[in-house]
């Protein structure tokens, strides 16, 4: 999804400038994240193992 | 004789004010004189309250006089980060949304301070709602850094840091979310310590994200930031994530003996693109560490290259949560650049945090192999120089920081040398609650006089010394 949709969506107003900037944050972030989808592929194992603390 | 009382620690003064060889207002008026001087050009104070703080004093003075002598705050002069809750008085959070907001009740660090006997002097500039690194406040003007008033003094505890290099305040607290206390440290000169998470209660503290958020002091010397760390530790059953361990009586611990200490050093990601000069001055710190009898050992830590994502997504989510009303009433009365924080964090998902948090818990475990074979982990606080105001940095301020708070483990900043007239800050990591440790490798280091005949060019302009 595009971050304009997701800012619709949300309810959230942007002028254009705002908008350019959020999206280049937007991308950084969907960059990292598929770094990150490599680090930890999504497994059963990985849900068992890596549960985030409680207490 | 008042400038000299601004300009020293809390444990030299403890001594003078315990024997009566000074009194409490002779600080005060002394610290009076030196924010009458400088505030105008730093700002580091948002406010500040002559009147009532000469009043604390002589109540204090009187206090003293009678015998009760509380311990070496008792009578101490300090003003602390506008994040903290004060009974009945206003606090802002360097917002334009809560600039009339009057805090209910004592935060718990405020209200030990205050039965300790300490003295409070103002409130300190921040970054708005304290996210961000700056202290670039667009609602109570920048923070200026006295090293040289046109680079920024780090953040989000900026006007901490400031007021203690400058000495407007003795002593001081600042909250650190993504290293808020250590940046302003390094970037200032002066010693900022993030304690375990859990060891100091977060009541009455406005949250940034709180899974991340710690309080800690922000002082002139090692030894200063163990005795407000004495201060402000211990249980509290109002903050949910306070943890029941045992406290020390960390002062008590600083020895300066290293011998037979194991400091890691990991190069791949504490050193990766840092500027040059900082690694110069944190490498010969870590050199003196192994002269004064500590042993040095290279570790890894592979995970940390997913630091910066999970520390940004964690803050997104918890932190957008905390202001998801305001930014869809109020967008208009935040800062430009935490508008646009808090709006991109109100995209994040579910599985975004989760799965951030499930990283977290990588990174946790990569600190836990290497702390059963060394005692510290030595590394560089900030990755550049601290640069202009207004001028976006180069690199992530926070990308040393940040693991400290995923991990909630200790971690100190304390100053290692000066590079084209900017101090830098050494990182010492320790193992969860074990501050002591941590406090005892920076007291050993600071022996070592590395900021010997260095002070901000301010102070030094304005012959205040």
């Amino acid at each position: 999804m595009h971050i304009q949709d997701l800012l619709l969506v949300n309810k959230i107003e942007t002028d254009e400038e705002e908008m350019l900037d959020l999206q280049g944050k937007w991308e950084d972030i969907q960059t990292k994240k598929l770094d990150i989808d490599q680090a930890i592929p999504n497994t059963l194992d990985v849900a068992i193992r890596f549960v985030p603390t409680i207490i | 004789m008042r400038d000299s009382l601004a300009v020293k620690s809390i444990s030299e003064l403890a001594p003078l004010l315990r024997t009566q060889q000074i009194s409490p207002v002779e600080v005060t008026r002394a610290l009076f004189e030196r924010i009458h001087a400088l505030n105008g050009e730093i700002n580091a104070y948002v406010s500040f309250a002559e009147e009532q703080a000469i009043e604390q004093a002589k109540e204090k003075e009187i206090e003293i006089l009678s015998g009760s002598y509380k311990g070496p705050l008792h009578g101490i002069p300090m003003a602390l980060k506008d994040i903290f809750y004060f009974k009945e008085e206003n606090v802002a959070f360097g917002s334009k949304i809560h600039k009339d907001f009057i805090a209910p009740y004592d935060a718990t660090v405020v209200a030990k301070l205050k039965s300790a006997g300490v003295i409070f002097t103002g409130k300190l500039n921040m970054h708005e709602y304290a996210w961000g690194g700056t202290t670039n406040n667009p609602h109570f003007g920048p923070t200026r850094n006295p090293w040289d008033v046109t680079k920024i003094p780090g953040g989000s505890s900026g006007g901490s840091g400031a007021a203690v290099a400058s000495d407007m305040t003795i002593a001081s607290l600042g909250t650190d979310t993504g290293g808020s206390i250590r940046m302003p440290a390094a970037a200032c000169g002066i010693v900022g310590l993030k304690p375990t998470h859990g060891r100091v209660s977060k009541y009455g503290c406005f949250p940034l994200a709180w899974s991340l958020d710690h309080i800690g002091p922000m002082t002139k010397t090692v030894e200063d930031a163990a005795i407000l760390l004495e201060g402000i530790a211990g249980y509290d059953p109002q903050d949910p994530t306070s943890i029941a361990q045992p406290i020390v009586p960390y002062s008590t611990f600083l020895t300066g003996d290293i011998k037979g200490k194991v400091v890691g050093i990991e190069e791949g990601y504490f050193f990766k693109d840092v500027d040059p000069k900082i690694e110069i001055l944190v490498k010969r710190a870590i050199s003196k560490l192994e002269e004064l009898g500590a042993k040095i050992e290279v570790v890894k830590l592979p995970s940390l290259k997913y630091t910066e994502y999970t520390e940004t997504i964690t803050c997104y989510a918890e932190g957008g949560t905390i202001h998801s009303q305001m930014i869809r009433e109020r967008p208009q009365d935040f800062g430009e650049d935490v508008r646009r924080e808090v709006k991109l964090a109100q995209c994040l998902s579910a599985v975004d945090y989760l799965k951030a948090q499930q990283v977290r818990q990588l990174i946790k475990q990569d600190f836990e192999r290497i702390f059963k074979t060394i005692d510290i982990l030595a590394a560089p606080m900030l990755p550049i120089l601290p640069p202009k105001i207004g001028e976006k940095p180069s690199k992530n301020l926070g990308v040393f920081s940040s693991p400290a708070n995923l991990t909630g483990l200790p971690a100190l900043s304390l100053p290692c040398g000066v590079a084209d007239g900017l101090p830098v800050g050494l990182q010492l990591i320790g193992k969860a609650f074990n501050e002591a440790e941590v406090l005892n490798t920076g007291f050993a280091f600071e022996q070592t006089q590395p900021m010997e005949g260095q002070k901000p060019s301010l102070t030094e302009a304005l012959n205040l010394n």
